[in-house]
This record gives structure tokens, sequence and C-alpha cells, in this order.
């Protein structure tokens, strides 16, 4: 898409009325109320806008990119909590409104898909289940940083097209999401959800006929 | 209307626009909670006496919606509104709750749901999908919802009752009920203790405590 100077200036005005500015790499969201800035490691198309580097506050990512967004997304308060070998991907045509993504290795998201507040997409557990295994956990995060964690398990989640994630639903750790799926507010995913299905409650199950 | 303001030591350089109307009494902690205020009716909102938006909450309403709160209700939580939300007296919102009279995912075919989605990235101001599909909303006076939890369009929380934490309800919740689990169940009743005398009372309480102490 190019821009005359004036699309350019009217996109500005109109950005200053609705809080919402293209994503640029190492940019600064102007006006915005947030110390953190844009990384440099983001790659956004045109017309994917967001409305404060906030979002950015809990990305560590070293990989490049480490999110990747295609064209005309909405990215209004969404957290990117991304580690340091952690990529997000993500489609065209997304609306994302305060919900959070939690990635550690990879999650991958399609094109027009719909993530209302509060929901939560992660790839990973965070921490060992094994009770030994949290002791040493608990001491390195007593100790702010200074030590490392213990390994735990990290597996990809993948969400297809068109998919509408309800209010504070939770998608969990290596699932995958078919396209046209639904999935209801609350809901707790944890299985593989096929394409076109409408899934409810925790643990989530179908509840539309196939 | 009344004119656009700041709010005295905001952190946040919004103002609170001029389709806002606050009783007396009625609190905003910052014009951040409205930055997703989009209202262009005569009111967009209207605060009840004593009533208070605070903490994260986010009152996002659409241009041709409308949200009222009655006296005395608070709000930390999530209001999306592109048609009307109406709160009664002595509510309670709490952190992570959601209420919304738009979210049609289920009614609608994915040709629709692609239509929305693209229709809303065409405009820079990026409103939220779907909105012409909303059905209001209704929280009866005394309502409690609970934290994490979400009230789906067209549902009236009748007076009185308890949406339990993370409880998701999208049909009606009678009177003086507790509503919790998944699927939401009635769980509990409750007296009708909350009776014009009670609340003279808490009210008579909530001044003479107000008098007594330094304001601030």
């Amino acid at each position: 898409m190019n821009d005359s100077p004036s699309d350019v200036l009217s996109r500005q005005q109109l950005g200053a009325a609705s809080g919402y500015y293209q994503l640029v790499p190492g940019g600064l969201v102007p006006g915005d109320w947030s110390k953190y800035k844009i990384p440099e490691n983001v790659a956004a198309g045109d017309g994917t806008l967001i409305n404060t580097a906030q979002c950015f506050a809990h990305f560590r990512s070293t990989m490049s990119p480490g999110l990747e967004a295609g064209r005309n997304c909405t990215f209004s308060a969404v957290s990117f909590n991304v580690e340091k070998q952690g990529v997000i991907q993500i489609g065209d045509d997304c609306f994302f409104s305060q919900g959070f993504l939690i990635a550690t290795q990879r999650i991958t998201i399609g094109s027009r898909v719909y993530l209302a507040s509060g929901a939560t997409v992660v790839d990973s557990d965070f921490h060992p289940l094994d009770p030994g295994e949290r002791l040493w956990d608990t001491a390195a995060l007593a100790r702010g940083g200074q030590l490392s964690f213990a390994p735990f398990r990290s597996r990809p989640v993948e969400i297809g097209d068109d998919v509408w994630i309800g209010f504070n639903a939770t998608i969990l750790k290596g699932v995958s999401i078919g396209n046209g799926a639904i999935i209801d507010p609350g809901a707790v995913v944890s299985r593989d959800v096929a394409a076109g299905a409408r899934v409810a409650g925790n643990p989530a199950v179908v509840t539309n006929s196939p | 209307m009344t004119r656009a303001r700041q709010i005295p030591g905001d952190w946040f350089h919004g103002v609170i626009p001029e389709n806002i109307v606050c009783a007396p009494g009625s609190h905003i902690d910052s014009s951040y909670n409205l930055v997703g205020f989009r209202s262009q009716k005569d009111p967009g909102l209207t605060l009840g006496a004593w009533s208070a938006v605070f903490g994260a909450a986010q009152i996002i309403v659409g241009p041709d919606g409308q949200v009222t709160f009655g006296p005395y209700s608070g709000i930390t939580g999530t209001l999306i509104c592109a048609k009307s939300i109406d709160i009664g007296a002595h509510c309670m919102m709490a952190w992570a709750s959601v209420v919304t009279d738009c979210w049609p995912a289920a009614d609608t075919s994915l040709e629709e749901r692609r239509a929305a989605i693209c229709l809303s990235s065409a405009s820079p101001l990026r409103a939220v999908p779907l909105a012409a599909k909303a059905e209001p909303v209704v929280l009866e006076d005394s309502v409690w919802i609970g934290f994490g939890a979400v009230v789906l369009p067209g549902v009236r929380v009748g007076r009185g009752s308890i949406v339990g934490a993370r409880t998701v309800v999208g049909e009606d919740v009678p009177p003086y009920s507790i509503v919790a689990g998944s699927p939401p169940r009635i769980v509990g009743k409750l007296a009708q203790t909350d009776t014009p005398e009670a609340r003279q009372a808490a009210l008579a309480r909530a001044d003479a405590a107000a008098t007594s102490q330094p304001e601030g």
C-alpha cells in the first residue's frame, strides 16, 4: 500500500482520535503512557495498529522476528509475553483486545481471529510439575533471576483462521484449533478443537453437532 | 451535555468526554478507564450518585452505545457496550469481570464473522466487530458480578443476585440467587434483606462516617 503524504497525515490524525497507530519496529506509539518502546525484532504488515507499547512490557524474545503480524490487525492493550526463544506469528485482520499471549516456544495464529478481553493463550506449563523440581523454582524466583529455573514443558499452539476466542477463555499448551472454531467465554481448552467446532466449559467440550 | 474535562492529578493524558454525566459523588479513577469510550449518544454514560469506576476498569462503548450506572455501584471490570447496558444501584463488578451486550459468535455464520472482522479492520477506528447484533444487558439493583465472571448479551441479572467468580452466564438470572459453575447453575438463594429500611440505615451510616472524618 503506497501512501501519499496526505494519506499518512490523515491516518495520524485518525490515530490521534482513535488512539491506534501503525505498529512500527523500534518505534514509539505517539502520546503513549507506557515507558516501553516497540521492540526492534517485531514485524507487522501495513494497517496493523496498536494503541500502547505496554503490550511489550514482558517481551523478551531474541528471535528475528519475535513477533510477526500480517496486515490490518488491531492490537488493543494485548500482552505479548514472549521468552527469549519464543516466537508469535499472527495472520491478517485479527482483532485482539486486552488478551494475553504467553509464548516460550511458538504461538501461531491465523487470519481474522478475534481474541476477546481477558482471553489467554499459553504454550507452556511455566513451571515443572514435579514437587522437588518446584523447590528449585521457588528458590530461583526468590532470588529474582540470579538462578536458572528448572526445565518445564512447552508445546506450540496453533490457531487457525476465523477462530473467535471468547472473554476470559484459556487456551493451554499444545492445542491446535481448526479454522472457524468458536471458543465460548470462560472455556479452558486443553485438547485440540476441530475446524468448525464450538467448545465451552472447563475442561472444554464440544457443544455443537458435528 | 457537559464539557469535556480532565481529572485533577490524572496519570493519563485523556479527558472525560462531554457526553458523560457524573452525578454528585461519582468517581472515575482515570481517563484511561474511558480510553475505549466512543459513544456519540447524549448521554453515552451516566454515573449515578456515589458510583465509581476504578482500577483497571475499561468502559468500552461504541458510537451507538449507552451505559447507565445506578447510585453506589462500583466497577473494576470491563464493560463492552454496542447498544445498551444498564446497571442498577448498589452493584459491584469485580476485577477481570466482563459484561457485554455484543458477543454474537455463536449465532453468526462463519461468513458473517469473517465480514464483521474485516469491516472493523477497514476503519482506523477499529470498532469491536459485530456491534450490530447487540442485545441489551441489565443488572438489577444489588447485583454482584464476581471476579473473572462473564455476563453475555441479552441477560438480565435479577435483583440481589451473585454471579460467582469465573462464572459465565448466558441466560437470565433470577433475583436473590447465587449462580456458579460450568455450566452455570443456581447453587444458593439469598434472603431479601436489601429493603428500603436497610438502605436508609446503610446510607446514614456512610454519611455519618463521611462527616466525622476529613475529606480525602
